[in-house]
């Protein structure tokens, strides 16, 4: 669906992926739409930022594409192959041992009463048919190797220690360690640093990179940071109400949004280097409640360049240059004249009615 | 950083606070956790005021004592906390030594607070208009209908539609609940807000929306605000001025742009370089080697000298800095700054 041109094969695609919760009883039934035709690509090596507000529906994406949820519709092609149906369709433990996971709460997505050898030797043990691991030694060795990557030296300590002997920043790493203990081709980090504290989150961003850089890991990477996104990822989605609305490759996605929630998104980050208080107002809208959200562009009641066109259906995808696209009217035709002097990080001019 | 010294050093002469009568004085505070493991002296010897209509910032990472600090000095730490020495002076008068009489027609009318979160302090079983108008019938002369007309004023105030008085706190959003915890603490005119993470739990939007709410209030009714987070980048567009805390202890104190463009402390240069930013230049950042160290048992001399990678051997491992004026309103704790802060004091006799 989106045409960024690309000559290597994606790891990971997805398209068209929706998910729906109903909820209620038989009078009260109804349906929230969590995830809404989303579409885009991973690829080795790249890291793709998914940037949104609480409740937008990131988290819903991630846990589809880790097989935790089953789409309501669309596909995830894992290699070019259906990985959800279809007889040649890749075994789910297969499919889990190439693509990972690391969860934001490293203080509850490890067990208390293991300790952190324990949590990176299991992956190897349960996977090992697919890695060639055998025997004791082999694994133990491998735990070391694990450590060593995510700089948790030395080794040996930190093999003995439990989980709250450990910083937040520490127990990230585990984590990270864990999820690489199966060589994974994919890493789907959702919000890995947001619970850690300032000092510590570049610490563990730029391990991540660094695994990039080195192994080819594709990540997609989950955060509601804009700024973050632009730091570590090559190209960012925004999400909106379950919709992906704007995707462009992060840098330019920063310096011109397109869409008036991009815009928006950016205008209200507090950044000191900015210059002074703006005095901009944003909007007094919210965010609204995903049961209700009717036909057309879910941002509409809020945006300031709506139009009557954006309340009767969901904008299509308008692909433009630069590896860019946006779901919005106002690009159906090109960038439009009003809009292009928005450019080049005046992010706040963009929203002002 | 290269944000237009000019503009900058313009805007902090217009913001510099009045060097009126502080009207509130941290003085030596002291708190102390008693744990099982020990006693974590989580706030130690911090002291700083902050004058009439001024919003004063309190940063630092987590553990660093800075919400202890704001429950300390509205008085609503519990066990195993207790303040064990300092004072905290409020217009002259000592809150830490009042009774609870005394306290109770204090709090709120003249220092109110708006917690982190607001879905667990407001109450899930009365509306907001009941927790309202409670606190006005505790604390004015009031029949229930003046009360119950003021709560549609207070509710119109922070912009939420004055019919939905009779809400109960789960049918509202986020925002919406943390507009009206503000509007609680300004239902009686106080002259400061203690402000603890109020929009941590927010989407950055809502923040920003209620951020720009906070000030427009701050220039209507003129109140002071003590207000606590992490958010670095938030403080230094909202705040007068900054302190910087670290393992317990106000390591820098400035005006928040001067924090911004040119922090003193180590500490703070490398906190001010550890987040990314959409509007200055992508650069590579690095963070802070290490993680704060446990307040049981603190690192002797500088608290910061084992994470610290301009630190003097043989000085910084043994002797504890004191907070050094190194501007008019600019101090830090570093024996780095020795120099500079003789030179300051040669300069203003």
């Amino acid at each position: 669906m989106l045409e960024i041109p690309n000559e290597i094969e994606p790891i990971l695609e997805v398209r068209d992926l929706t998910k729906h919760f109903t909820s209620g009883n038989i009078f009260t039934r109804h349906v929230v739409r969590a995830v809404e035709g989303a579409s885009f690509k991973l690829h080795r090596g790249k890291v793709v930022a998914l940037v949104g507000e609480s409740g937008s529906g990131k988290s819903t994406i991630v846990r589809m594409l880790a097989r935790l949820y089953q789409p309501t519709r669309g596909e995830i092609l894992f290699e070019g192959k259906n990985s959800l149906e279809g007889n040649d369709r890749l075994p789910l433990k297969m499919y889990r041992s190439r693509v990972q996971m690391i969860f934001q709460d490293p203080f509850s997505s490890l067990n208390p009463v293991n300790k952190v050898g324990y949590h990176i030797e299991r992956p190897l043990r349960l996977y090992g048919m697919f890695l060639g691991y055998r025997g004791k030694a082999a694994i133990e060795q491998q735990v070391g190797e694990l450590l060593k990557r995510v700089s948790l030296t030395p080794v040996e300590e930190f093999r003995n220690k439990y989980p709250h002997q450990l910083s937040g920043g520490q127990r990230q790493r585990v984590a990270i360690a864990r999820a690489l203990a199966v060589e994974p081709d994919v890493i789907l980090a959702d919000e890995p640093v947001s619970m850690l504290d300032v000092s510590i989150r570049m610490g563990v961003l730029n391990l991540m990179a660094e695994l990039r850089d080195k192994q080819g890991i594709a990540f997609l990477y989950v955060t509601h940071d804009i700024a973050s996104a632009r730091y570590f990822a090559d190209e960012t989605l925004v999400m909106y109400a379950g919709r992906i609305v704007e995707g462009a490759p992060s840098e330019d996605l920063i310096q011109s949004p397109k869409h008036p929630y991009t815009q928006l998104l950016l205008a209200s980050v507090p950044d000191p280097s900015r210059g002074l208080r703006t005095g901009v107002s944003v909007d007094k809208g919210e965010v609204p409640d995903l049961a209700s959200v009717g036909v057309g562009c879910p941002f509409a009641a809020r945006c300031p360049h709506v139009m009557d066109v954006c309340r009767k259906a969901m904008p299509p995808v308008t692909t433009l240059p630069d590896k860019r696209w946006v779901r919005c009217y106002l690009y159906e035709n090109g960038v439009p004249q009003t809009m292009k002097s928005n450019g080049g990080g005046s992010a706040s001019g963009g929203i002002t009615i | 950083m290269s944000v237009s010294a000019q503009s900058l050093k313009q805007a902090d002469a217009n913001r510099t606070p009045d060097t009126s009568k502080p009207l509130l004085e941290v003085r030596n505070l002291e708190v102390e956790y008693w744990t099982r493991r020990g006693v974590v002296r989580a706030v130690d010897g911090v002291s700083f005021d902050i004058r009439p209509n001024e919003v004063f910032g309190l940063a630092g990472e987590s553990g660093c004592g800075k919400s202890t600090i704001a429950h300390a000095v509205t008085r609503v730490l519990k066990p195993p906390a207790y303040i064990t020495g300092g004072e905290v002076l409020f217009n002259n008068e000592n809150i830490l030594a009042m009774n609870d009489e005394t306290l109770r027609g204090f709090r709120w009318e003249h220092l109110s607070i708006v917690f982190q979160s607001a879905m667990n302090s407001l109450n899930p079983v009365l509306t907001v208009g009941e927790q309202i108008i409670d606190v006005l019938q505790t604390h004015r002369q009031m029949n229930k209908k003046q009360a119950r007309e003021r709560a549609r004023e207070l509710l119109n105030v922070v912009g939420i539609d004055p019919n939905r008085i009779d809400s109960y706190p789960h049918q509202l959003s986020g925002g919406m609940r943390q507009r009206v915890v503000i509007s609680i603490a300004l239902a009686l005119n106080p002259e400061m807000i203690v402000m603890d993470e109020p929009t941590t739990a927010l989407d950055v939007v809502v923040q920003k929306q209620i951020i720009e709410e906070i000030q427009e209030l701050k220039q209507k009714f003129g109140f002071s605000i003590l207000f606590i987070t992490h958010d670095l980048s938030l403080l230094v567009e909202f705040s007068d001025r900054i302190g910087i805390m670290y393992a317990g202890e106000l390591i820098e104190v400035a005006p928040s742009r001067e924090l911004f463009s040119a922090p003193k402390h180590p500490y703070t240069q490398r906190l001010m370089s550890s987040f990314p930013t959409i509007y200055g230049p992508r650069q590579e950042l690095h963070g802070i080697a290490g993680s704060p160290p446990d307040l049981i048992s603190p690192p002797s001399g500088c608290r910061f000298n084992p994470r610290c990678d301009v630190a003097i051997a043989g000085l910084c491992q043994q002797v504890h800095p004191e907070l050094l004026q190194v501007g008019p309103l600019h101090r830090a704790a570093c024996h780095l700054l020795n120099e500079e802060a003789a030179d300051y004091a040669r300069n203003t006799q």
